[in-house]
């Protein structure tokens, strides 16, 4: 029989980066395939850095429990949900649109693992939102936002933790999505959750008690805690978990997500394969 | 085995498929529309050997996906065995798809935006070729396919019959030793579809391939003549190649006489024949059909044949022996 090339020569871990590479190479060719669009998104990624801005001049520094300053408070919570959405949202619409535009069938008989798949899925989302939020930062500390960049590594630390924990739940959320063709019954409730009790606009001291025994189930709410202490100046004495239980806690949260995760994708694989719901 | 037994590439034995109706707690999520198991497959058996072009022909709905999508390992059947190069391809996928090059039906895989060097460069990656294997790789199998002048233009540039090229470079990209189109010519124009049949045939010689293509063109199925598989309703009606195929249906001789008396003598003398249908006069030519054999027409004609001009056997098209084949079964 004729030899086959390519992937039955490489090691599993360089399959990773094998998949990982040809999605995010081609993510890039399709967004700037679209210079205008491109740049538009761009721009518009940056306006809360202008709301917010006004935001905080009106509320001041009357507010407990955000520091000194709301706008740098603020953004700090912005720029994590923005981050953190790469994982989540990021691939459940690459995968809603790899199966509307009718690729997954055609992706699926390749010979990679198919467990690889969201992997590979989320990497240009991740890129792209972590370079909208450099931009970000450098704009907001333009109009006034501080940032103490002593905590930037530890803080790097805690993102790539929180990206982890939110594909985790993507993973979750596309195993949904291979059977039923949306993932807006797991992520619609999640974004929800993420957007109100995280304590993205507001320390989440400010809910009621019950509410933010909630909030401390969600990945994101520790990884907000943390860049606020971490990168805010005087961050450290807002309330909330120290740095490094945030650190402890996201690991456990990806220990015990990804088996989780990739058991249920596996699962939903083949009941998709036994009722014949993985074409088109 | 021994070596004048050619090697089985693809075997499948006694496979079935019913579609099970949709769960009440997935119609949660999404609505379905079916509530009774359907059987998509039912009892079939093949065996694809070792350089051979195998045609899977059948109308739409008769089973050819299904067929497809068990082997490339996207569909689990509900019983029998298939094995490709001897590999599973449920419990052992990503073998088999090593061993597959899909060509699918349409250009939705295809990233138009993109050029045909980028599309495939994509897929090289997925595959895992190392930097300097991909560039090489990708121009050589759009040399291939003769789309190396047309490397840099974007898919949605392309013609059909360019884009199922560019197709069948993608699937040639890894050189696995199965090739497997699913109407692979269903948006292209008689000239496209031609050429790109031609190509797969040259392949195959050249590279040395096993392909199982599926189709429901009658030009392809007597393009690829040599092992036809007819499907129909899930189940496999004809198994053989096109003589064969021909030979279940209905023949006609036609004959021609010197003078339109002689044509009408003929026709009285053959009337009621051996239970053939009364044969039709139209002018000095006389068509007999359902004739067991040209001889024995010629036989029964006696003192006519000396007035035969000219005589031929009339082969229905082979769309209407597919159509009665069909018609035959559904009876």
């Amino acid at each position: 029989m004729t030899a086959v090339a390519g992937s039955s020569t490489r090691s599993s871990v360089r399959r990773v980066f094998d998949v990982a590479g040809a999605f995010l190479w081609m993510g890039w060719l399709t967004t700037s395939a679209y210079p205008l669009s491109f740049l538009m998104t761009q721009i518009a990624t940056l306006v809360p850095a202008f709301i917010y801005y006004f935001v905080a001049e009106l509320v001041g520094p009357r507010v407990q429990d955000v520091g000194t300053d709301y706008y740098t408070f603020v953004m700090l919570g912005v720029l994590s949900l923005r981050m953190l959405s790469g994982g989540l949202t990021g691939l459940s619409e690459e995968l809603e649109e790899t199966i509307t535009e009718g690729r997954l069938e055609a992706l699926l008989v390749q010979p990679v693992r198919w467990r690889l798949l969201p992997f590979g899925l989320v990497q240009w989302p991740i890129v792209w939102r972590l370079g909208n939020a450099v931009l970000l930062i450098l704009l907001t500390a333009l109009l006034g936002a501080r940032y103490d960049i002593s905590g930037a590594l530890p803080a790097l630390l805690v993102v790539a933790l929180g990206l982890g924990a939110s594909t985790g739940v993507g993973i979750l959320a596309a195993a949904v999505k291979l059977l039923a063709r949306r993932t807006e019954p797991v992520i619609t409730l999640y974004v929800i959750a993420v957007t109100v009790l995280s304590g993205v606009f507001y320390p989440v001291s400010s809910l009621p008690a019950p509410v933010q025994v909630i909030s401390y189930l969600l990945p994101d709410t520790y990884v907000i805690a943390a860049l606020r202490k971490l990168l805010m100046p005087g961050g450290e004495s807002l309330p909330g978990p120290s740095t490094e239980a945030v650190i402890l806690g996201l690991l456990a949260f990806n220990l015990l997500i990804y088996p989780v995760a990739l058991w249920l994708f596996g699962r939903s694989l083949a009941y998709g394969r036994r009722m014949g719901l993985l074409g088109g | 085995m021994n070596s004048t037994t050619p090697a089985p590439v693809i075997e499948v034995r006694e496979l079935s498929k019913v579609y099970l109706p949709t769960p009440a707690w997935a119609r949660v999520f999404m609505r379905s529309q079916v509530t009774a198991p359907v059987r998509a497959l039912d009892d079939v058996s093949l065996t694809v050997n070792r350089g051979a072009i195998s045609v899977i022909a059948g109308a739409n709905g008769a089973g050819k996906s299904t067929l497809f999508r068990i082997l490339t390992g996207l569909l689990e059947p509900s019983s029998g065995l298939v094995r490709v190069g001897g590999s599973d391809p449920v419990t052992n996928s990503v073998e088999v798809r090593r061993m597959l090059g899909y060509v699918p039906g349409d250009d939705r895989s295809l990233y138009l935006r993109h050029s045909c060097r980028e599309n495939l460069l994509f897929r090289t990656r997925l595959h895992g070729f190392g930097p300097a294997e991909r560039r090489a790789r990708t121009d050589e199998v759009l040399e291939l396919v003769d789309l190396g002048h047309a490397a840099d233009r974007a898919g949605f540039a392309l013609s059909a019959g360019m884009r199922a090229r560019l197709q069948l470079a993608g699937a040639l990209l890894h050189r696995p030793p199965v090739l497997v189109l699913d109407e692979p010519t269903g948006a292209i124009d008689p000239v496209g579809s031609y050429e790109l049949l031609e190509m797969v045939r040259r392949l195959t010689r050249e590279v040395g391939l096993t392909v199982l293509l599926s189709t429901h063109r009658v030009d392809e199925i007597e393009a690829f003549g040599e092992d036809i598989v007819l499907l129909h309703q899930g189940r496999i009606r004809y198994h053989g190649d096109l003589a064969g195929l021909r030979s279940d249906s209905t023949r006609r001789i036609r004959l021609v006489f010197a003078n339109m008396e002689a044509a009408e003598s003929a026709a009285e003398r053959l009337n009621g024949w051996k239970g053939a249908a009364p044969p039709k006069v139209t002018g000095t030519a006389l068509v007999v059909s359902d004739a067991p054999s040209l001889g024995a027409v010629l036989s029964a004609l006696r003192g006519s044949v000396s007035e035969v001009v000219s005589l031929e056997e009339v082969r229905a098209p082979l769309r209407q022996t597919l159509a009665d084949l069909l018609r035959d079964e559904a009876q």
